[in-house]
């Protein structure tokens, strides 16, 4: 019907695939890097200091915006950088302790500025031990994990400057599925 | 005749799931990737405190030179000071799980000038540290200890030092200058970049609209200015092969006699009549790509005309061809194609560069994390590039006239007025119907034939009876601007 090879010329069939594929892969990488350093992100809770709250090798939704529009609150569950280690370790943790305030472990529980801090997400039977005084700074936060007996958190390696928090974990989607709700509390 | 059973082609349709089926792929193995590789934050947990009873202690020596640089016993270690808004900090990792139970460690750092006492320092040690503490020994020395170390404890000891101190290397200076920028600036600067490049192109256009300047038409003029293929017509109009110059050459075909259109109660067909040598080579190849052996063909089986393949390179070749035929009647300085490629290879080059520097920013820079935003909008400029640049006019002096002719018809043909009833517009309707779909005012040329008699192409099959006009164009239209906006979204991305 008509010259195929006199008009086909330079056009080398496959190469929209390739480049049309690769420009979306790009979009999309780009996009999704963004979402991941400043907006959300997913992780994996590798270890028991926030059980029964989060158990190990659920997967939680990280909201990294929220602290740009926002001060962290008492009882939310944040994702840190270990001051120890900010390059390398990321810790989960629940924010106890506010700025200024005066945290104290005596007796099995934790008191805020000398009165007892009453919280309803930790089961009856624990205790909260390593007893300690620590007096925040203008930017500092206390962080404890839930699992009191066996967590490694601001009573041991003290308070957590804002600028070491990440993002405040907003959902857990699975193995289990819940919307982490920051607790209420009457001091 | 027996018809000849065709040979299905493979079926891959994925136009209209593209995104969704592009996304899905990346979604999934970008955070697959994450996962494998980092994305474990730890619930940690404590550490027994462990030992063989064998009693040691250990001293460690540290100093901090005022160039910033940190000297372990003697030899100078990577630890590095970083500047914060009120101090500059040393930050180092003395014990980090080193497999042997110490019943004391003690750190002495020695800071270049006798600032200990307005020196901030703290020591962080978990995992089976019994106690710890930090304090200054003398006006320029702080002592860190930790008792009772285990085999798996970490010990950082941290050191904030009063700014003017330590005088840090430019870079390092420069890093922190960028990184006291907010998240906002950035994002001012991602906006900004694309806006500037956006409003520079505009402005090129502009310019060069100027200097190869358009003749006004003085009047309107009543019929084509010469005998051209609309789709010529429309490239040399707008520099650009849509799916408004497939549809109007597929109207030009039906109006020469070489293929009809049939309307159906759910659906249309299009039908070939005989083709002679008198086709241009495009319109040859749009009809291959429509027909195959037999005579009509339903809309089922020209939707799976544009399925076969992802891309089709015959409609390539149909853009490539029309792009070829006006630039050798000499409207073009050169082919559109290869402005168009020129802008896009620009736009891939500067795209490839600002995402291999975001990248790299987050890799490299990740105290300035915020910076990426400068390299997006760089990505974003690139885009703009590309879809403007296409915009530059290249057209000649006779490309000028002739578009100032084609103008002075469309005024015509979008002039509101409506034509008198007369013998001789009875066929101008389906006539200029391709030209007007060209210059975009198909509306505005059927209203000039409101209240006249019409009578429905030879080319235009229906089951309807008395077709008026407007019934006709409603049913016209969309049959040929689903054929066209298909068949255009189907060529390779760079004849697009």
């Amino acid at each position: 019907m008509f010259n195929r090879e006199g008009v086909i010329g330079k056009i080398v069939y496959g190469g929209g695939f390739v480049f049309d594929f690769a420009r979306w892969l790009v979009i999309f990488a780009v996009l999704l890097m963004i979402s991941h350093y400043f907006i959300v992100t997913i992780y994996i809770v590798d270890g028991l200091s926030m059980d029964p709250t989060f158990e190990s090798g659920e997967v939680g939704v990280l909201n990294k915006a929220i602290y740009h529009f926002s001060e962290p609150e008492r009882g939310d569950v944040v994702v840190v950088k270990y001051p120890g280690d900010p390059d390398r370790k990321r810790y989960v943790k629940r924010v106890i302790g506010m700025p200024g305030e005066k945290i104290e472990v005596k007796n099995n529980l934790v008191y805020i500025n000398d009165k007892v801090l009453l919280e309803g997400y930790l089961p009856k039977e624990i205790i909260t031990i390593k007893e300690g005084s620590w007096q925040l700074d203008g930017d500092d936060y206390f962080l404890m994990g839930d699992n009191r007996l066996n967590s490694n958190d601001s009573r041991y390696f003290g308070p957590v400057e804002k600028r070491f928090i990440i993002g405040k974990t907003v959902w857990i989607l699975a193995p289990r599925f819940f919307s982490v709700v920051t607790p209420t509390y009457i001091l | 005749m027996p018809t000849r059973k065709m040979k299905k082609q493979p079926t891959v349709d994925i136009y209209w799931r593209k995104l969704a089926a592009f996304s899905f792929v990346f979604v999934f193995g970008f955070f697959a990737w994450r996962f494998m590789i980092e994305e474990k934050f730890s619930a940690d947990q404590v550490s027994d405190l462990s030992g063989d009873g064998f009693i040691t202690s250990s001293q460690v020596s540290l100093e901090v030179k005022d160039n910033g640089s940190v000297y372990k016993n003697g030899q100078k270690i990577r630890a590095k000071i970083k500047p914060e808004k009120d101090f500059d900090e040393l930050r180092l990792i003395v014990y980090d799980q080193n497999g042997f139970y110490l019943d004391q460690l003690k750190i002495l750092l020695k800071l270049p000038e006798n600032v200990a006492n307005d020196t901030k320092p703290e020591i962080l040690a978990i995992h089976g540290v019994e106690s710890s503490r930090a304090e200054a020994i003398n006006s320029s020395t702080i002592a860190y200890t930790a008792d009772s170390v285990g085999e798996q404890s970490t010990i950082t000891i941290v050191a904030k030092l009063p700014k003017g101190v330590i005088n840090l290397p430019l870079y390092d200076r420069m890093v922190y200058l960028l990184s006291t920028f907010s998240g906002r600036f950035w994002l001012g600067i991602a906006i900004i970049i694309p806006f500037i490049t956006l409003v520079y192109l505009l402005l090129l256009v502009l310019l060069q609209q100027k200097t190869q300047k358009i003749p006004s038409p003085e009047r309107p003029i009543t019929a084509p200015p010469m005998a051209l293929p609309p789709a010529v017509v429309g490239v040399l109009v707008s520099q650009d092969v849509s799916s408004r110059e497939i549809a109007a050459t597929l109207i030009d075909l039906s109006l020469r006699g070489y293929i009809f259109i049939i309307d159906r109660d759910r659906g249309f067909a299009f039908g070939k009549r005989s083709f002679s040598g008198q086709l241009l080579g495009f319109e040859k190849i749009l009809l291959s790509k429509i027909f195959r052996q037999s005579i009509t063909i339903s809309d089922q089986e020209v939707s799976q005309r544009f399925t076969d393949h992802l891309y089709s390179k015959k409609m390539s070749i149909f853009t490539k061809e029309v792009y070829g035929l006006a630039t050798r009647l000499g409207y073009f300085k050169e082919n559109p194609v290869r402005m168009h490629r020129r802008y896009q290879y620009i736009g891939i080059l500067l795209f490839t560069f600002a995402l291999v520097c975001f990248v790299l920013t987050f890799k490299y820079f990740s105290q300035v994390p915020y910076a990426t935003f400068l390299w997006v909008g760089m990505m974003i400029s690139s885009l703009v590039v590309v879809f403007i640049g296409s915009k530059m006019p290249i057209r000649t002096a006779v490309g000028r006239q002739a578009m100032s002719n084609w103008l002075a018809f469309k005024r015509y043909l979008s002039d509101p007025t409506p034509l008198p009833y007369e013998q001789s517009n009875y066929r101008k309707f389906v006539e200029y119907l391709p030209y007007a779909i060209i210059f975009h005012c198909e509306a505005l040329w059927a209203r000039r034939f409101s209240g006249q008699e019409f009578t429905l192409p030879d080319w235009f099959l229906t089951e309807k009876e008395s077709l008026g006009l407007n019934d006709f164009c409603l049913a016209l239209y969309p049959i040929i601007g689903y054929v066209g906006q298909n068949l255009a979204v189907i060529r390779e991305p760079e004849f697009r």
